[in-house]
């Protein structure tokens, strides 16, 4: 048994190592960096230790501006994408014909550049010279004033945001959420029948429960991934994202570190360590919420 | 609640020129009493489950009907049929409590047939001590054994008090002895609801200790339809004769000449009244209810079907030497020094009560012939060869080509 461990510890080494030289390092690295007042890359000094850095990001009405958004396009994005996707698996799973076309179509968007896509929404939703848009054209023909979407209200550059992340995560989830529907045994299904269960009643009593560590699942990565927005932004708004007031937490890091004004790890290590004490707390009450409604 | 089939057909359609159409289920037609329990029996692929689903209405017949008493349920969704369906695998939802379970199916109930809460409750706890689970309500399905998920299973299908319960091979998954205790239990269940029930199984004893009728189905198509006695005694054919009893009836390969069956040159049982009609057997016992006309019919479609002229055929005493199979049961024969079938002896079995007596012949079909002998008769190890006399209503005698029995039990 003793021997066995050892043998285990020793096969485990190789990862641990590399886990240790590129992930725990720089955690504790980028701690340090946080608690440092003024450090200077150059130089490598600093002027003493202590929570100036968190201090300072939390006065800096960038990081602000920065928090707002993102806790704001989780909150919208991480609901409606599982709800959607759930719909649409649902839908994809109880039609025969076409299945496979369709799931093909709602997953090309997974395998798209997200350039690419920020192109096809510059389409849909930017004025240029020459256009206002299409949507600002159907706008139009419904008689209502057009919006700037790209460079225009607060609002609008959210919704677009909003519409852009849910439509880019969605095809991950329909795809999860399809297989796993398709693995609920079809007699759990056949008994209901028999038993005169109406629809929506099968949904929420059956399927759901059955397929429901899989919706944590998504909920939980979905969580994760909308606090790390920063791409999908720079996509549709640019490198510039403080001046169009759309940055996001891991956007606000980025420039800190290499943004315009750039150099100043500190903040940035402050900032990303908030993030990941965020991120931790929002797991772990899912997690906790999770084990009361997931059975297996 | 009576439930009639008539002419039930189901067939799949095949994928392509290697894979012709399935007829799953052949032209069925059977009549079941209200309160009967009745075993639908035959091998593996057989078509029981399929006509079990077509019962319950999850699946659609391609033709035929179902009657439940005199009302057509053949297009009536499954939910408005009433009928309770215990699942081979239980199907029990893994989420839900065992209370949950059980109460499951009367929260569908809607408009005037609405329950509160209390009502469910208590119906629920009246299902579970039918089937003495009172005390695991509060589990989970996957915190039960396999006998206690069966009785849950049949709580549920039993809880809305369905006008027919349909079982689909319940005690599949469990070990013999609670197999054993299970299905007495069944029986029990059924006797006291008085539910009309049908019972799946491939398993012949199961089917034979528990059911009033049993019906005997080989490739779709109903072998015979009788009470597990009737249908032990008088096998209408080498299938049947072959399916039901344990050990199984000893086949020889053997011929008719003149009234005697003959085993390779010996003959060992001469027919005493020649030019028996078995049609008039075909269709008496439980389904007496049922017409001269339709069974007529029936035998009709027996004849279509195989397209071969299958029925009863008729011994003459100047057919010459026909060759036919020989059926003996184990307990056929007895232990004669004079006796007429010489066979090598093998060895001995001794079970208590009984001896099993294992034996070859050059004309058997099989590996060894297992007699069963009292066991004061006594057996001469000793000896290399061991030789039998056959007992009168033991011994059938089976067409060649067909199966058909030509001679046996009452004649
Ligand atoms: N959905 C289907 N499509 C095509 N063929 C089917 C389908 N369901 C059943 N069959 C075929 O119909 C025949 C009867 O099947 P069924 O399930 O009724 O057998 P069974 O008697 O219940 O067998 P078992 O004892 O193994 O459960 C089989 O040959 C099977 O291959
Ligand atoms: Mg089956």
């Amino acid at each position: 048994m003793e021997n066995n461990n050892r043998k285990a510890w020793l096969y485990l080494l190789p990862a641990g190592i590399f886990l240790a030289v590129f992930m725990i390092y720089p955690l504790i690295d980028v701690f340090i960096y946080s608690i440092e007042e003024g450090f200077n890359f150059a130089s490598q000094t600093s002027q003493g230790t202590g929570l100036f850095n968190f201090s300072y990001i939390l006065h800096d009405p960038y990081f602000l501006q920065a928090v707002r958004n993102t806790a704001l396009c989780v909150v919208i994005t991480v609901p409606i994408s599982t709800g959607l996707s759930l719909l649409i698996a649902f839908g994809l799973s109880s039609i025969k014909p076409l299945r496979n076309l369709f799931q093909t179509i709602y997953f090309l968007p997974y395998v798209t550049n997200t350039l690419a896509v920020g192109l096809v929404f510059m389409i849909l939703f930017k004025k240029t010279a020459y256009t206002d848009g299409m949507v600002n054209l159907l706008l139009q023909a419904f008689g209502s004033p057009t919006v700037d979407f790209i460079d225009g209200p607060y609002w609008a550059k959210m919704m677009v945001l909003c519409i852009y992340v849910i439509w880019i995560v969605m095809p991950f989830k329909i795809l999860i959420l399809t297989s796993a529907l398709a693995s609920v045994d079809q007699n759990y299904y056949n008994a209901a029948k028999v038993d005169g269960t109406r629809g929506w009643r099968i949904f929420w009593r059956i399927t759901l429960p059955m397929i429901s560590p899989t919706v944590f699942y998504l909920i939980i990565t979905g969580f994760i991934g909308a606090f790390k927005e920063y791409s999908d932004a720079v996509a549709l708004f640019g490198t510039d994202l403080n001046a169009a007031k759309m940055n996001t937490i891991v956007g606000y890091i980025y420039d800190m570190l290499y943004g315009n004004g750039g150099g100043y790890p500190s903040y940035a290590s402050a900032a990303a360590i908030l993030l990941f004490f965020i991120i931790l707390t929002i797991t772990v009450i899912n997690l906790l919420v999770s084990r009361r409604h997931v059975y297996y | 609640m009576k439930v009639t089939i008539e002419n039930l057909t189901k067939k799949f359609p095949g994928r392509g020129r290697k894979d012709p159409e399935t007829i799953a289920v052949n032209d069925f037609d059977f009549e079941i009493p209200s309160g009967e329990l009745v075993g639908l029996l035959g091998p593996s692929g057989c078509g029981k489950s399929t006509t079990l689903l077509m019962i319950c209405g999850l699946l659609q017949p391609t033709e035929g009907r179902i009657l439940f008493d005199e009302e057509d349920v053949t297009n009536v969704p499954p939910e408005e049929r009433g009928v309770g369906l215990v699942f081979q695998n239980y199907a029990l939802y893994p989420h839900m409590t065992v209370e949950e379970n059980i109460m499951f199916p009367l929260g569908n109930l809607r408009g005037k047939d609405k329950l509160s809460k209390e009502e469910m409750r208590s119906r629920a706890r009246q299902a579970a001590s039918l089937v003495q689970i009172d005390t695991l309500l509060d589990r989970r399905p996957k915190e039960l054994s396999g006998g206690q998920q069966q009785r849950v299973a049949i709580a549920r299908a039993l809880v809305k008090m369905p006008r027919v319960l349909l079982m689909d091979e319940p005690l599949s998954n469990l070990d013999a002895r609670l197999r054993l205790q299970t299905r007495v239990e069944i029986r029990r269940i059924q006797r006291e609801t008085g539910i009309t029930t049908i019972f799946v199984t491939h398993d012949q004893e199961e089917a034979m200790s528990i059911s009033d009728t049993i019906v005997v189905m080989e490739a779709g198509v109903v072998q015979q339809i009788g009470r597990p006695q009737d249908v032990y005694d008088d096998p209408h054919n080498l299938f049947v004769a072959k399916f039901l009893g344990t050990p199984p009836i000893n086949v020889f390969e053997g011929s008719l000449k003149d009234g005697k069956i003959l085993i390779g040159d010996s003959e060992v049982f001469e027919i005493k009244d020649l030019a028996p009609d078995p049609a008039a057997h075909l269709y008496e016992g439980p389904d007496a209810g049922r017409t001269a006309k339709q069974a007529e019919e029936s035998a009709g479609a027996a004849l279509r079907r195989d397209g071969v002229k299958k029925g009863p055929g008729r011994l003459a005493k100047d057919a010459g030497s026909i060759p036919v199979w020989v059926g003996i049961r184990p307990e056929g024969f007895f232990l004669d020094e004079e006796g007429p079938l010489v066979c090598s002896l093998k060895g001995v079995e001794v079970m208590g009560r009984d001896v099993t007596v294992v034996s070859t012949h050059p004309a058997f079909q099989g590996e060894t012939i297992r007699t069963i002998i009292d066991a004061q008769s006594g057996v001469d190890t000793t000896k290399s060869e061991v030789r039998y006399r056959v007992r009168p209503g033991k011994i059938f005698v089976f067409a060649k080509d067909s199966g058909e029995r030509l001679y046996g039990a009452g004649e």
